[in-house]
């Protein structure tokens, strides 16, 4: 069973955009094909707004920018519920105060997760909100 | 075939999501509960439940195009394997009972290593019927391991047959 919210990001969210457990993204290519991997970190920006790490040129990065939808899932680290968000890429930012704050946060998490010298911010990546799901697939 | 190494590491139990797209190419993520790899074959069946799936199932119903990522944790080992859906269908009580399995293994291990745990009964929660299957049939697989050779695809040849 899934609930639909509106797509603005509701407080009961917030936690799950601290980084403390990874999130998980997919695109697509123009050609058609998926592409899904961990995101490390999901970064509340206003209500309707969320800046995505970018970290590598990878896959993901070359999608985003030929097609700028993208499927984010988050695990709340409180009560583990998963919430699935539709969002669309706007801008890409590389100063402060967002990247500043963003690579920041990367810094300690990578410093939890041992990946301490691999992950590095490039910049941050602004997204629209389009849809936000709770995705209730758990017995209460 | 699959590489039996890699058989050995997607039956883990290892976090695993499934990504699609729909007809306007407009991705959805995905959570999996098991992961089944194909003995001597190029399938992986992938249990997701209904509750959650439909947009997932639906994707697939238009184009079949599969990304699916299995992540160890605490080692951070990653692939992807990109393919195509054979089928959709019912998960049967083996299958049930092999993600029952796979759920229970998972809980222990992420109660060992992780540093924020999940709370009291959450695989409990995850037990929600009725699951499907996917079965994907892998064309590639990509080493996703975060480092150097993240994005490199795997000496992987599809031997033409589910």
């Amino acid at each position: 069973m899934k609930m639909a919210v509106r797509a603005q990001i509701p407080e009961m969210l917030m936690p799950a955009l601290q980084g403390m457990l990874p999130a998980n993204i997919t695109t697509c290519s123009l050609a058609g094909e998926p592409n899904t991997t961990e995101l490390s970190q999901v970064y509340y920006v206003d209500d309707h707004h969320v800046a995505l790490s970018f970290q590598f040129f990878n896959k993901t990065i070359r999608n985003v920018r030929e097609n700028p939808y993208v499927s984010v899932l988050l695990i709340h680290p409180e009560n583990w519920d998963n919430w699935r968000l539709d969002l669309r890429y706007i801008r890409s930012e590389t100063s402060a105060p967002l990247f500043d704050d963003m690579d920041m946060k990367l810094e300690v998490i990578a410093s939890m997760t041992g990946m301490k010298g691999i992950f590095k911010l490039r910049a941050a990546d602004v997204y629209e909100v389009l849809a936000i799901e709770l995705l209730n697939d758990q017995r209460r | 075939m699959i590489p039996a190494d890699i058989v050995e590491f997607v039956h883990g139990p290892q976090i695993a999501l499934i990504g699609t797209r729909g007809a306007s190419l407009r991705p959805t993520s995905a959570r999996t509960v098991g992961l089944i790899a194909g003995p001597a074959s190029d399938t992986i069946s992938i249990v997701v439940p209904e509750a959650t799936g439909a947009r997932t199932f639906e994707n697939l119903t238009n184009n079949g195009r599969i990304a699916l990522i299995v992540s160890e944790f605490p080692s951070h080992r990653t692939y992807q394997f990109k393919g195509t859906c054979l089928d959709i269908g019912p998960c049967s009580a083996d299958q049930n009972a092999v993600r029952n399995l796979y759920l229970e293994k998972l809980d222990a291990r992420m109660r060992e290593y992780l540093w924020v745990k999940p709370p009291a009964g959450y695989i409990e929660r995850l037990l929600v019927d009725p699951s499907r299957v996917i079965r994907l049939r892998i064309e590639t697989i990509f080493d996703q391991t975060p480092g150097p050779n993240a994005g490199q695809p795997l000496p992987f040849k599809p031997s033409g047959g589910p």
